[in-house]
């Protein structure tokens, strides 16, 4: 089957690309490749922060999931590929690899001082690429309009996305280790509160109370850790 | 008026310094309210539970519990163990959910079902309710340390607190306070690990022995009575009534998941899975705090029972933790423990801040008022009101000078999970909700802990119309009982547009 190549990092230039590459998709009845390229460069978060700020990358947007759910409310087959290492590479490679017949990407246009800051990957991938790139100047049209899909989408999804965490399997083991904390913090404040006196009692050196106190903290930090990794893991697994 | 410390106000200064650097450096890029309330929604998971940490951990947290375990033993560790324990609802119940239906402020998510102009007022009121009654002894607490840490006026403590705060959130917002609420978890955390090691170095003894020591001795408090060690390790110190410590103990646990300064943080990470990993790192840094926090109260007693009378201040328990700093580590390490003090006032504050500007300007101006305008205003608008409610913070904290105003910080954990916790729960996982229900649940919570706190023994003395301190008891279980009743009742009329309104949602 045909495909577009569709690098998308959330930003506001890359969501117009979006549409613009679902639009072209359905036309020419393609797959829509959708990639995000994770940097590998090490950055500190406050230059992380930095540039989601220059690029106007908006504040809840995952590019990917917007390109999906756009890509479903067309009909248009989708693909996500998630890679890691240099931007402008990652895309060609991909390109290469998926057979992709064009790429659509958006350009930040950036000026001043972010442009030499940042680069221009729409630029690298325009020299180095054996396909054929496509690559969106949004104009301030454009970024309305697909800021407003943005907003389509959203607006439809807060019971959806909530439904979809509470659901899973992971989601009611967290309930039930909560009612089995609350359980054991409920004992613990009560017995402090009306049974001191079994507080005093002597254990390992110390007494109840503060073995219990410290047992408690303890427990907090490892049903933490205990629950992240399970979490971790299942999400890894899906 | 105490004399001035160069070496505290030094490093103090040093530290203002670098929060400066960084707010400016951070405020060049951000344009957008997005990048101002929330970061842009790109912080990263651990830099995020960090900065959770450096939020929820106030002086109130590190000063007041140090001393409250020195003063009270036992009692002071059991608020310690409360302070931790609501993070559990917050792991299990809020995070993965509130990320994703959050976008700014926590009415954001409570409208998130129902656009609800009326909701999201009730929500922005709640906000700023409970972050002005957090607020306030932040401020107090910022006036009364900076006298005998670094040797500066009440009135000029607040006000350099104050205008640095508001110079972090009015540069940057959310990305400068994320570094400061990081830098200082962090710096936190090193002081409590190396107080704690410095304690135990010092006595000479591993940490249960320490602590079967304490309690197989006669320890003389700070007052001058002599009580056995079994007693001070032992509830019933400070609480003597059992309800109200129930009372209390109810409050922690629920309200913790309920302040909207701690949510608002939720929304700085770019998925649901990165919600839990920061609460979770935030556990873990918050565990180890609580837990050690134990050994620096004992510590001062300790100490202060071998005859060392400078280990604490029988007048001021809030010097406990720089006091012990200055016995097991010189002038040097009292500077330091002192500065990372103050740094836990400017993160905690900002956070309030931002919280209360939310409110104000993305909630009620824009939303509620329907002042629709274009970035570069709304940002300038929300900066404004950030600047605005700084300086109300710094007049507040100057008029309460001399007020005992640390319960309020228990009042604001009761309203929070009286007023916003119920509204929040239903919102997220009871269908059956409506706008109704969301409404009066979160004025009833609201009004009903306010009015049982005014006429709560603290307020009106012992002839106290409501025989408990902290209301939670009595106003948690009604905030509940209203938002679900209100919804119930609203279902059976079919006249009610909102039921309909909730009706036309897609079935599952």
């Amino acid at each position: 089957m045909k495909n577009i190549l569709l690098p998308t990092d959330g930003s506001t230039p890359a969501l117009v690309a979006t549409v613009k590459a679902v639009e072209m998709a359905k036309q020419r009845g393609a797959m829509l490749v959708i990639l995000r390229v994770e940097e590998q460069a090490p950055m500190v978060g406050i230059e992380r922060l930095a540039e989601s700020s220059a690029l106007m990358r908006p504040e809840f947007q995952d590019g990917v999931q917007y390109a999906q759910e756009l890509a479903a409310e067309n009909k248009v087959p989708t693909k996500v590929i998630i890679r890691e290492g240099s931007v402008a590479g990652e895309i060609i490679r991909t390109a290469n690899e998926e057979g992709s017949e064009l790429i659509v990407l958006g350009t930040s246009s950036l000026r001043g001082l972010n442009r030499l800051y940042l680069g221009s990957v729409a630029k690298t991938v325009v020299g180095q690429s054996s396909t054929s790139v496509v690559v969106i100047k949004p104009s301030a049209e454009e970024i309305k309009n697909a800021l407003s899909m943005v907003k389509e989408v959203i607006a439809e999804t807060p019971a959806k996305a909530v439904r979809t965490i509470t659901r899973t399997k992971q989601f009611r083991i967290g309930v039930y280790l909560f009612a089995a904390y609350v359980i054991g913090y409920a004992a613990f404040i009560l017995a402090g509160s009306y049974a001191k006196d079994m507080f005093k009692a002597a254990m390992l050196g110390m007494n109840v109370g503060t073995v219990s106190g410290i047992v408690l903290i303890l427990a907090t930090i490892g049903l933490a850790i205990g629950f992240n990794w399970y979490a971790g893991r299942t999400e890894e697994a899906s | 008026m105490a004399e001035i410390h160069p070496l505290s106000l030094a490093i103090f200064i040093a530290i203002t310094l670098l929060t400066l650097a960084i707010s400016i450096y951070a405020g060049r890029r951000v344009r957008t309210a997005g990048h101002y309330y929330v970061a842009g929604g790109g912080v990263r998971w651990f830099v995020n539970g960090f900065a959770i940490a450096g939020d929820y951990l106030s002086a109130a947290s590190f000063l007041g519990i140090t001393g409250l375990v020195a003063f009270a033993g036992y009692d002071g560790f059991i608020y310690a163990i409360g302070f931790l324990a609501g993070w559990i609802v917050a792991l299990f119940l809020i995070a993965e959910p509130l990320r994703a239906i959050g976008k700014f402020t926590f009415a954001d998510a409570l409208t998130s079902k129902f656009k609800s102009r009326k909701i999201r007022l009730a929500a922005a009121i709640s906000t700023l309710v409970v972050s002005v009654f957090y607020l306030i002894p932040q401020m107090v607490g910022s006036g009364s340390i900076v006298g005998p840490l670094i040797g500066l006026d009440y009135e000029i403590g607040v006000v350099v607190i104050g205008l640095l705060v508001v110079f972090i959130v009015a540069t940057a917002g959310m990305v400068s306070t994320t570094w400061v609420q990081f830098i200082k978890g962090f710096m936190l955390l090193i002081a409590v690990i190396a107080l704690t090691v410095g304690v135990l170095v010092a006595a000479g003894m591993g940490p249960f022995e320490f602590i079967g020591n304490i309690i197989s001795s006669n320890i003389t408090l700070p007052s001058g009575a002599t009580v056995p060690g079994e007693t001070f390790m032992a509830p019933g110190m400070k609480y003597k009534d059992p309800l109200d410590f129930v009372s209390l103990a109810m409050a922690l646990i629920l309200g913790t998941a309920a302040l909207p300064h701690i949510l608002i943080r939720y929304f700085t990470v770019p998925k649901p899975a990165d919600a839990r990993k920061s609460t979770v790192i935030a556990i873990i840094v918050m565990g180890i705090f609580y837990l050690l926090i134990l050994f620096l109260g004992l510590g001062a007693i300790y100490f202060f029972n071998q005859g060392i009378t400078g280990a604490l201040n029988p007048a001021d328990a809030n010097l406990t933790a720089p006091l012990l700093a200055q016995y097991i580590g010189g002038d040097v390490f009292y500077a330091v423990i002192s500065s990372i003090a103050f740094a836990t006032i400017l993160g905690t504050v900002s956070g309030l801040i931002m919280a209360s500007a939310g409110a104000i300007a993305h909630d009620i101006y824009a939303e509620v008022l329907g002042h629709k305008s274009s970035e570069k205003r709304s940002l300038l608008i929300s900066k404004g009101t950030a600047i605005g409610v700084g300086l109300i913070a710094i007049v507040l904290g100057i008029l309460s000078k001399g007020q005992n105003v640390a319960f309020l910080v228990g009042l604001a954990f009761a309203i929070a999970a009286s007023a916003n916790l119920p509204a929040l729960m239903c919102t997220l996982f009871w269908k059956r909700t409506t706008e109704n229900g969301l409404i009066y649940g979160i004025l009833a919570g609201l009004i009903s802990s306010i009015v049982l706190i005014v006429i709560s023994p603290t307020m009106m003395g012992p002839d106290a119309l409501f025989s408990l301190n902290n209301p939670g008891i009595v106003s948690i279980p009604l905030g509940f009982a209203v938002t679900m009743g209100v919804s119930m009742m609203g279902e059976g009329s079919a006249a009610n547009s909102k039921t309909e309104q909730r009706r036309a949602e897609p079935e599952e």
